[in-house]
């Protein structure tokens, strides 16, 4: 039955002609440098915005603690470099007209998880506190060295939201 | 770290419906334990008619917290399995609603032998067709004692949708 539906919907879908999703590359150049602008290109977007019919979805990057010159930040400071990744990652979706309440998903990498994970979550917590983020985040927390050695974490996330074009005269529901 | 202070596009922002996937009688809450981890076990997200399950990295934890089958790489991974298992169900879902997962192994070379028989044969008891997309690689976890931790998304369509491509 299950799999009837799918092979029917398979072919149907076969059958239409395809087109490019709406979406565009985001970035914020007032905390985040372009990672194509290194001496050596990193070619990837900051994140990645997909505007379909009902839901805009923000595919944000693994950021770190990088600043606007595209230069690690806080060496060898855990805390802060979370900080700043956080940050980074508030002005990525501020930028969208998002923010952390539509973050649905992270997947965080930590260099060292056996002697920095304790400090992840005091700091991670306090900052969702701050902003009363509820329902939270699903989240995957791994180790994985990252793509500088003196980076100590990585977060990478996935939001969601409606964006609706504003209408003159109407105001907010 | 101000979340709202610029809308830089002409555009109304809405929240999209979703709540946090929680299912205590197997798994404990994250943020309940002693330093609280700020993530929920899954969200789900309600669009028009499609529901995503998005399943945070599960692992070999029981409903108190604690890990469970320690030094037993095949024991964790069912273990693990279930938890996800029962995360989907309280959504309302299953296994065959699951289009991609991520697994992580702490010892890929030792592991993954006995990590692809685990799975392939809890995936054969349920006669899941197709098969997720998925990547396996190697990581340490947030516990020493963990041996395995996968991340999953599942969709599936309500609001009475036959799947017949006419949405």
């Amino acid at each position: 039955m299950h799999n009837q539906r799918i092979q029917k919907a398979g072919d149907l879908l076969t059958a239409d002609v395809n087109t490019p999703v709406i979406k565009h590359a985001t970035s914020n150049l007032s905390v985040l440098n372009e990672a194509y602008s290194y001496s050596k290109p990193s070619s990837f977007s900051r994140g990645m915005r997909i505007d379909l019919n009902n839901v805009t979805i923000l595919l944000i990057s693994g950021t770190a603690s990088i600043d606007e010159h595209g230069n690690s930040i806080h060496v060898s400071d855990f805390r802060s470099q979370l900080q700043r990744t956080l940050k980074n990652i508030s002005g990525l979706l501020e930028n969208e007209g998002a923010g952390w309440r539509d973050v649905v998903r992270t997947t965080c990498y930590l260099r060292d998880i056996d002697r920095d994970y304790e400090l992840f979550n005091q700091v991670r917590t306090a900052f969702y506190e701050q902003l009363g983020l509820n329902p939270l985040p699903a989240s995957t927390d791994v180790q994985t060295k990252l793509c500088r050695p003196e980076l100590l974490v990585e977060i990478e996330a996935i939001a969601m939201f409606r964006a609706q074009p504003e209408t003159a005269g109407t105001g907010l529901k | 770290m101000d979340v709202s202070s610029e809308h830089s596009r002409a555009t109304l922002h809405l929240p999209i419906e979703k709540r946090a996937i929680s299912n205590p009688a197997i798994l404990n809450e994250a943020y309940n334990e002693a330093t609280p981890k700020s993530y929920s076990r899954g969200m789900r997200i309600d669009l028009n008619g499609l529901t995503i399950v998005l399943i945070s990295g599960t692992y070999s934890s029981d409903e108190h917290g604690n890990t469970v089958h320690v030094g037993d790489f095949r024991a964790q991974l069912r273990r693990t399995l279930e938890n996800i298992t029962g995360l989907l169900a309280v959504e309302g879902c299953t296994w065959h609603d699951v289009v991609r997962t991520t697994c992580y192994l702490r010892d890929m070379d030792r592991d993954y032998d006995a990590f692809n028989e685990v799975r392939t044969a809890f995936f054969n008891e349920i006669n899941l067709d197709p098969l997720p997309a998925s990547t396996g690689v190697e990581a340490k976890l947030c516990r020493p004692d963990l041996l395995v931790d996968i991340d999953a998304i599942a969709m599936f369509q309500t609001k009475g949708s036959t799947g017949d491509g006419n949405a």
